[in-house]
């Protein structure tokens, strides 16, 4: 008879699933809303960042330009989270300056028209600046996150990234799509 | 269609005997149980995200309201999708084994460069109820209806995913779309960008070679140049002796994507194979020797070139247009083909209001086949051309939203092979919870006859009637140009459950009906001058057989870890095929091909430092029952360790069938020898830069 062929396997998954496995958080489905989505890229984007030391203490704040943006929920369920041992805080921003202190700023859709202001008000203050905003890698923003397939890719600018003096990790960088320079969008 | 099946007649004579199916759902209960009650209660999906890392984030959909990627749980038939990451993991290198991935996908390796591969029964080289394709394009050949597996390639880091629908897709995709599709989709040209180079080596393929440029032209448009070789060293057949079996596939292909607005798409892809298969054949002589078994290289070569324009007018409006040409050509010891395809293809696909989800299209098809018989093989015309004209239409209208869905759809097919064909579908999916769905639907698909059934003729070969040279039989195989199409009408059922956020359930049940389907009659015996003076008989193909199948496929998955993956397949099929009035009914027996009734699978794949994969995958299936020649229950063990020295490369080693030195996993058929599936190891190196 086969029916043992069969058996054999079946106690060892059963055997495999009784081994006692916390059940980390993980999703089984692979699909999820976008805006939460992104924002896991975000803070994943944080742990591979080394900010300039004025910025490599203290809490690691995220920020976000742009009222009523579909992000404002999920980027705030970060807050209390930790990066790197260093505590997340959010905060919702009208407008930028050479004082704006936020470790990682996105920039929300309905600041399209703005871009090129905002990133010349951000040039060199060690800001990691991302947006989903088309073209925004080629227009000097440092990473773009691209919907692709209705997957999440990203492009890393990565001389705006230098220019502001930020280092980001080859691991970050191998998953990306990398620019140099400023292209035409 | 090579050789005739007069050795089948024989064994049938022989008599079998038949095994009662053995149902193993209580034990899958019995085991998910305690899992189910030991897990927490769900967590929201928003920190589980956050979470994971980056790799694994990059392999989440976005939920989108486009019908084209709905989720999977909202899907009310049986699919399921093996993705790059998994085709990888595997460390597999032929498509037909990647198939294997997939739940209730019989997969048999008959021998060095034939497989069987069938779902829901059909099997044999040449399983023909199946459809399948590559980015839209159908890769069965007209002339069986079934696919030359060893033909097919691809570099496999450019596949997006295959999806693999278990059960008719008729109403949607048409003919052919009998027991199954499965749907091989690659990646963009943006996605594939880089160099990629894939080398393999080891003692069964030896050695295995795949490239991939990809580059840029602009923001918007991309390309990418990909090139494969592979060989296949012999196989022992299962007595020791060296089949003849071996294998060399080059393929070569191009793909580029242009997105001028975020609203159009273009895409041109273009591909090319030749490959040297050896087969063994035999030939039959109304003299003495009256066989001899010959072995000759089958030579097999083609092209393709498909364009497509994808237009989203809003979001889930979206029409697709898609045109390809194929041109097709095997030389081998019976005959000579050559194939040309074009195919016209056009879908729109809207919404209309807030609950009806409509999808229509329209097909052109027009084959010419330039056929030449040869040795014992004769063809009735040497050219012929044939058309199809289809229109299909599908509404899934949201009765309660989001939770009750009713699908309505049918597939109008005119074509000149047998007429017009209708094959509707009606599905209903409720969505009891977040996790749980239940889906039914009843559908009925037709199998067009292939061109060799209607137009072939076989000498099968010559028996001397006491030994007496002068009296001959002769048994002959024929087509008939009159075969109608062959039906099913399924009835399936599954449900779907995420148990906890970690474990989920897929469970499928189908009952198909089959109703004139091809089968044999005799011909009546008669005297024959050609070739030489005989007595003339053997059989005749006709629609005369009817039967059913009924089965179970179970899936589970389960992903204790982000690190960790297990999954667990079981499926098991019965077929039964109905009394026929007459005296030929033994001629019709495997009207739906032979299949283990029971395949599992379980697999694991670790990720126990971000470098490194261990993957284990363990595939079963039990004894295949054949008259003279059954195939022992098997089970393979393959196992995959992979090591990320620097970004961009991986080193792997790879070992297949490690439980036993050798299996066989399907019987000989005719003159097509099977071989023993051999241990095998070979490491592997892939370099992304």
């Amino acid at each position: 008879m086969f029916s043992h062929c069969f058996l054999r396997p079946v106690l060892l998954f059963c055997f495999g699933l009784l081994l006692v496995f916390q059940p980390d958080q993980v999703i089984a489905g692979r699909q999820a809303e976008e805006a939460q989505l992104k924002a896991a890229y975000i803070y994943n984007f944080g742990k591979y960042v080394t900010w300039p030391a004025k910025m490599a203490t203290g809490p690691v704040k995220i920020c976000l330009l742009g009222r009523q943006d579909p992000m404002a929920g999920s980027l705030g369920k970060l807050a209390g989270k930790t990066i790197r041992d260093r505590d997340v805080t959010f905060d919702v921003l009208d407008s930028v300056s050479a004082k704006t202190d936020c470790e990682v700023l996105f920039i929300s859709h309905s600041r399209q028209e703005q871009l090129a202001g905002v990133l010349a008000q951000l040039a060199g203050h060690g800001v990691l600046t991302v947006s989903d905003i088309q073209g925004f890698a080629g227009r000097g923003g440092m990473i773009e996150l691209v919907k692709k397939k209705n997957k999440i890719r990203f492009i890393i600018n990565i001389d705006s990234v230098r220019r502001a003096g930020l280092i980001i990790s080859s691991r970050l960088l191998s998953l990306a799509t990398v620019l140099s320079g400023e292209q035409k969008p | 269609m090579q050789y005739g099946n007069s050795k089948r007649f024989a064994h049938r004579i022989m008599g079998i005997s038949k095994k009662s199916l053995v149902l193993t759902a209580f034990l899958w209960a019995r085991c998910f149980l305690p899992v189910h009650a030991q897990t927490p209660p769900p967590d929201t999906l928003a920190d589980p995200l956050i979470e994971m890392d980056l790799e694994s984030l990059m392999d989440i959909e976005v939920y989108s309201a486009s019908k084209k990627t709905q989720r999977l749980s909202d899907i009310s038939s049986a699919v399921f999708v093996i993705n790059q990451d998994m085709i990888r993991r595997s460390g597999l290198t032929e498509l037909p084994e990647i198939l294997r991935l997939a739940p209730g996908v019989q997969v048999s390796r008959i021998n060095g460069n034939a497989w069987s591969v069938s779902i829901r029964g059909g099997s044999g080289r040449y399983g023909d109820k199946l459809l399948v394709m590559i980015d839209g394009r159908s890769i069965y050949t007209l002339l069986f209806a079934g696919v030359y597996w060893e033909d097919q390639d691809l570099v496999l880091a450019d596949i997006d995913r295959i999806e693999v629908i278990r059960g008719p897709g008729a109403a949607i995709w048409g003919a052919n779309a009998v027991n199954g599709v499965i749907n091989i989709i690659t990646k963009t040209a943006a996605e594939t960008q880089g160099t990629h180079i894939n080398v393999v080596a080891g003692t069964v393929n030896s050695p295995l070679t795949g490239i991939r440029y990809g580059g840029t032209i602009n923001d918007k448009a991309h390309y990418r140049v990909s090139a494969k070789y592979r060989r296949q060293t012999r196989f022992d057949r299962p007595d020791g002796s060296e089949n003849y079996d071996g294998l060399q596939v080059g393929h070569g292909s191009f793909r580029a994507d242009w997105e001028p607005s975020s609203r159009d798409g273009f895409s041109l892809q273009g591909g090319m194979f030749d490959s040297t298969v050896e087969e063994n054949m035999v030939e039959v002589f109304p003299a003495p020797p009256y066989s001899t078994l010959v072995r000759k290289d089958d030579d097999s070569r083609g092209w393709n070139l498909v364009g497509s324009w994808s237009r989203q007018i809003r979001t889930g409006n979206q029409v697709d247009l898609k045109m390809y040409f194929d041109d097709a050509h095997r030389d081998s010891f019976f005959y000579s083909s050559d194939l040309d395809t074009f195919d016209l293809a056009l879908q729109h696909q809207l919404a209309v209001g807030s609950r009806h989800n409509v999808i229509y299209g329209f097909r052109y098809r027009y084959v010419t086949a330039e056929i030449e018989g040869k040795t014992n093989f004769k063809v009735a015309h040497n050219n012929r051309t044939d058309y199809l004209y289809s229109f299909f239409f599908q509404d899934e209208i949201a009765l309660l939203k989001k939770e009750l869905f009713l699908t309505l759809g049918s597939k109008f097919e005119y074509q000149s092979f047998t007429g017009s064909e209708v094959q509707p579908t009606l599905r209903m999916l409720w969505n009891v919870n977040d996790s749980n769905s239940l889906w039914a639907a009843v559908s009925r698909a037709v199998r067009n006859p292939s061109i060799g059934e209607q137009e072939m003729t076989l000498e099968g070969g010559y028996i001397p009637v006491d030994g007496n040279p002068d009296q001959l039989v002769g048994f002959w195989v024929v087509g008939n140009p009159d075969l109608d199409s062959e039906t099913l009408v399924a009835y399936e059922a599954g449900f779907r459950s995420e148990l906890t956020p970690v474990f989920s359930v897929d469970v499928a049940l189908f009952y198909n009906q089959y109703d004139n389907v091809r089968g044999f009659e005799l011909l009546p015996s008669s005297p024959a001058l050609e070739p030489v003076p005989h007595l003339r008989t053997g059989m005749k193909m006709a629609n005369n057989v009817s039967g059913h199948s009924y089965g179970i496929e179970l899936t589970a998955d389960w992903k204790p870890i982000n690190a960790l993956r297990f999954r667990a397949d079981y499926s098991t099929i019965r077929i039964e095929t109905d009394e026929i009035p007459g005296s030929a009914d033994f001629l019709n027996e495997e009207f739906a091909g032979r299949v283990p009734e029971a395949l599992y699978t379980f697999s694991m794949d670790w990720t126990p430092r971000p470098d490194m994969d261990l993957g284990m995958y363990l595939y079963g299936a039990s004894r295949l029952e054949y008259p003279v020649e059954p195939v022992p229950e098997y089970i393979r063990l393959d196992l995959r360790l992979a090591w990320r020295p620097l970004s961009g490369v991986e080193l792997s080693l790879v070992g297949r069938n490690l439980f036993d030195s050798k299996h066989t996993e399907y019987p000989s058929t005719d003159a097509l020898l099977n071989s023993d599936v051999p241990l095998s190891i070979y490491a592997g190196l892939t370099l992304d830069f």
